[in-house]
């Protein structure tokens, strides 16, 4: 608001216009020349009070210039920020996955059934393999033979779990390779 | 005459004789030890674990105690995975307890009760394919190729059924 100026500076062409001696050699009366000191010192005012507008005005430019560098020094100060941010940001997603994979890894490695003792772990066998129907039955121990090694020895070990067997061969499917299989699971349990 | 129990972190459990006695472990134990005073230590087993175990104990305190020679008795309790509305509440844990109870009633030799966490993880994986077991349990599936090559071949015999 300091730049702005609330004096009013007469238009030259008036007075010019009104001036009686202008373009004229012609002495003044004195009177006349009373009336022109008193007009040059208002213009000497006048041009007194516009070149301190000026200086104000050139002051709140030059803060008003200063303003504006400050503000493209913190804009950019804060972009730097925004990019630094951004990095560490695309890093930590990048790196969210491997965290939850090896999360993942670790909560596996915890499992309370890794630790389930292997008669444990038959006697399981034992009772989801019991639970089924009949006709379900060695596709239920199939299933628990083909979850990890350790469930794969533990089941191909345990002959109860194939000495009940309801199958029925489709075509393409050879009986001599498929009985070559499950025989030596059932070892020495007599089938139901 | 109320029996001291001490669990691996150190927390002392006093109960009656006959619930603790449900333990066939601790029911040889006092056998062995006969009348005495002295804490019977567990050091397999948490006190959260013992706690849930003991409750067990506590409600079934009254049922006739498995002989441990009648293997068609194991065998009839294997053959269904029914489980009474009690013992269906009580085990209605989450994963890591119900393994823990699993262990524990093991150690403790506490046949029923093996036999209610053992039909319960049965029931979670009846109906699952391999796929969705390990995905269950945080199992790898740790297969060499050739035994996938192995497996692959053994589901043939289950298409188209």
């Amino acid at each position: 608001m300091d730049s702005q100026s609330n004096i009013t500076i007469p238009s030259l062409t008036q007075i010019y216009d009104e001036d009686p001696n202008a373009q004229k050699n012609r002495i003044l009366a004195d009177d006349e020349l009373l009336d022109l000191r008193v007009m040059k010192e208002t213009h000497i005012r006048l041009a007194n009070t516009i070149n301190e507008e000026v200086e104000r005005a050139r002051h709140a430019h030059e803060a008003l210039v200063q303003k504006y560098q400050e503000q493209i020094r913190t804009l950019e100060a804060t972009q730097s920020q925004l990019h630094a941010s951004k990095r560490s940001l695309d890093i930590l997603v990048a790196q969210q996955p491997a965290q939850l994979a090896e999360a993942e890894r670790l909560s596996g490695l915890i499992h309370p059934i890794r630790r389930l003792p292997s008669d444990i772990l038959q006697y399981l066998f034992e009772s989801a393999y019991s639970a089924k129907d009949k006709e379900d039955r060695f596709f239920a121990a199939l299933t628990l033979s083909q979850v990890c090694q350790r469930w794969r020895a533990i089941a191909l070990n345990t002959p109860r779990l194939w000495c009940y067997i309801d199958y029925v061969f489709q075509d393409g499917i050879d009986p001599e390779s498929f009985w070559g299989w499950v025989i030596p699971r059932v070892k020495a349990v007599p089938a139901d | 005459m109320p029996v001291l129990l001490v669990t691996s972190d150190n927390e002392q459990f006093r109960v009656e004789k006959v619930v603790a006695q449900r333990s066939v472990l601790i029911k040889n134990m006092l056998e062995d030890v006969g009348e005495s005073d002295q804490p019977i230590p567990l050091p397999n087993v948490t006190a959260p674990v013992l706690k849930k175990v003991l409750e067990y104990c506590d409600h079934h305190q009254t049922d006739p105690l498995p002989t441990g020679d009648e293997p068609s008795a194991d065998e009839s309790r294997k053959r269904t995975t029914d489980i009474s509305e009690w013992d269906q509440k009580f085990i209605t844990v989450d994963q890591e307890m119900l393994f823990e109870i699993i262990l524990a009633a093991n150690y403790l030799d506490i046949k029923p009760l093996l036999d209610v966490g053992c039909k319960t993880v049965a029931n979670m994986i009846k109906g699952k394919s391999p796929e969705e077991i390990r995905k269950l349990f945080n199992i790898v599936n740790d297969f060499t190729p050739e035994e996938e090559a192995q497996i692959k071949k053994e589901n043939e015999w289950a298409e188209d059924r």
